[in-house]
């Protein structure tokens, strides 16, 4: 390019600060780089007191919905949960999904709760997957789907929750989402039964009998062994 | 059969000339955009050294003379009375270079104004007609025309890097009457008919506009850019940058001070003395 440098109409990238001194251009650089640092270090710190800002957010949510220190007031404790949900803080997303679910506090709207557990479940919060695969079984706020359902409480189970676990005993004994298997089914009720979940307890003395129970017994014996 | 040259020749001048027009195009463009960006970024900075420069130019006196007073302060434990003029040499000479370093770029801060809303919009209608001057290889062969060209692209260059505007306008508007204002000899601008002419006008058309995209390629992804989004993005951030950066400054150089004291206390003891 050199040699039709001279004869250029158009830029070059030297404009007239850059073309000052060497020295000039380390000092203007200098000042720059200054100031990109100082840019980043004080995003950085806003970054870090809004991390506690949201969590005591949450917190102030959490005292007014369960009137710890304060009145239970649970207008209250929507405005706060809102206020942290919105920065992505996945427990005041997960109660805020359940104050609209229960109509807690603001009027009940499930499509609104859905979005907010959906939010927390997508950051693996287990409640609030429990709680979305259930408006996926009962087609509240969503387009009622099981296989979605069973695939939320596949990945909520995993919070070894005894109601969680007898709604994937459920899903395995109706065939919803999954294909029904009797074995599985007791082997997920059995294991919210031995927590004391009444409604498991009851489901397994109702339904399984002679040799469905035996087998059923069997294989969740089995498994437990094997878990050992 | 009736063989007609022009009708042989036309089609590939006529194509040529729309592959030149396309060229001009495109670098009216890119020359657009780098005045711009380019402007935006240099009235950023151009602020941010107004409001610092006090600050720095006293931070980097400090440094130096902390620097010289411990080269004087070593030589002088050493007893080595050579170094030690050495390092007074020095010292002065930095100083001074140093100063002028800072008077340069006031001068070229001074010049750095933000292009207005309207002068933004207008640049994309002066740059259509700018390029139309690009004629590189027109006058090689007549020495006087050529020197005029020189003159006229360092003015056009010199124009956009100070964003002056004005001048680009009175170049665009009216190139024949600036050059005659100027006293240069005449330039005829009207592009060229000839095949071989066109070819090579558009070849080095391609390499400006390569070299334009280099540039501005360049100037986006530079620091100095990056400032300049940010103090877009967010009004008020680069004055209040520019208050925080200097309160750092501030205490950076109350530090010096003490530091370069300790060792002028140090050098009397020794029983040097320095006037620096």
């Amino acid at each position: 390019m050199a040699e039709h440098r001279n004869n250029l109409l158009v830029v070059r990238p030297l404009g007239a600060i850059e073309k000052a001194a060497p020295g000039a251009k380390r000092i203007l650089s200098g000042m720059v780089a200054d100031a990109l640092h100082l840019v980043k270090k004080t995003a950085s710190k806003e970054i870090a007191i809004s991390d506690a800002q949201v969590e005591s957010w949450y917190q102030t949510g959490a005292k007014y919905s369960f009137g710890r220190g304060v009145p239970q007031d649970h207008a209250e404790a929507v405005k706060w949960f809102r206020k942290a949900a919105e920065q992505n803080h996945v427990m005041a997303q997960s109660s805020l999904g359940y104050c609209y679910d229960a109509g807690e506090g603001v009027a009940k709207d499930y499509v609104e709760a859905v979005k907010w557990y959906r939010k927390a479940a997508e950051q693996g919060h287990h409640f609030a997957q429990h709680n979305l695969a259930l408006c996926y079984t009962t087609g509240q706020g969503v387009k009622q789907n099981y296989e979605e359902a069973f695939r939320w409480y596949c990945e909520a189970v995993k919070s070894g929750e005894a109601k969680t676990q007898f709604n994937v005993g459920g899903c395995y004994f109706l065939g919803q989402g999954v294909a029904m298997n009797y074995i599985e089914s007791y082997k997920w009720l059995k294991l919210a039964a031995e927590q004391g979940d009444k409604a498991a307890i009851e489901f397994i003395t109702r339904l399984f009998s002679g040799d469905d129970l035996r087998r059923s017994e069997l294989a969740y014996r089995e498994f437990c062994l094997s878990k050992k | 059969m009736r063989l007609d040259p022009t009708i042989f020749v036309d089609p590939e001048v006529k194509q040529l000339r729309q592959l030149v027009g396309g060229a001009r195009a495109q670098l009216a463009e890119l020359e657009t955009d780098y005045t711009k960006e380019k402007s935006r970024v240099d009235a950023v900075q151009a602020v941010l050294f107004r409001q610092l420069r006090e600050h720095y130019q006293k931070r980097d006196r400090l440094r130096l003379m902390v620097d010289y007073r411990k080269k004087f302060l070593d030589s002088l434990t050493r007893g080595d009375s050579e170094a030690a003029k050495q390092a007074e040499e020095n010292y002065e000479e930095s100083k001074t270079q140093t100063d002028k370093d800072y008077e340069e770029l006031a001068a070229a801060a001074d010049k750095k104004k933000q292009l207005t809303a309207e002068q933004e919009a207008e640049l994309t209608l002066l740059w259509k007609k700018l390029v139309k001057l690009y004629h590189p290889d027109r006058f090689a062969n007549e020495p006087d025309k050529l020197e005029t060209y020189h003159k006229l692209t360092a003015a056009i260059n010199q124009a956009k890097d100070n964003g002056d505007i004005e001048t680009l306008r009175e170049i665009a508007e009216d190139p024949h009457g600036f050059i005659l204002r100027q006293g240069w000899s005449k330039l005829d601008f009207a592009d060229v008919e000839e095949l071989a002419q066109l070819k090579r006008l558009h070849e080095t058309l391609q390499k400006e506009i390569a070299v334009v995209a280099e540039a501005l390629k360049q100037l986006r992804e530079s620091p100095d850019y990056e400032l300049c989004q940010l103090a877009e993005k967010k009004p008020g951030m680069l004055d209040e940058l520019a208050a925080e950066r200097a309160k750092q400054l501030e205490l950076e150089n109350k530090a010096l001070e003490m530091q370069a004291d300790l060792l002028a206390k140090e050098i009397k003891k020794l029983g040097g003395t320095t006037s620096l």
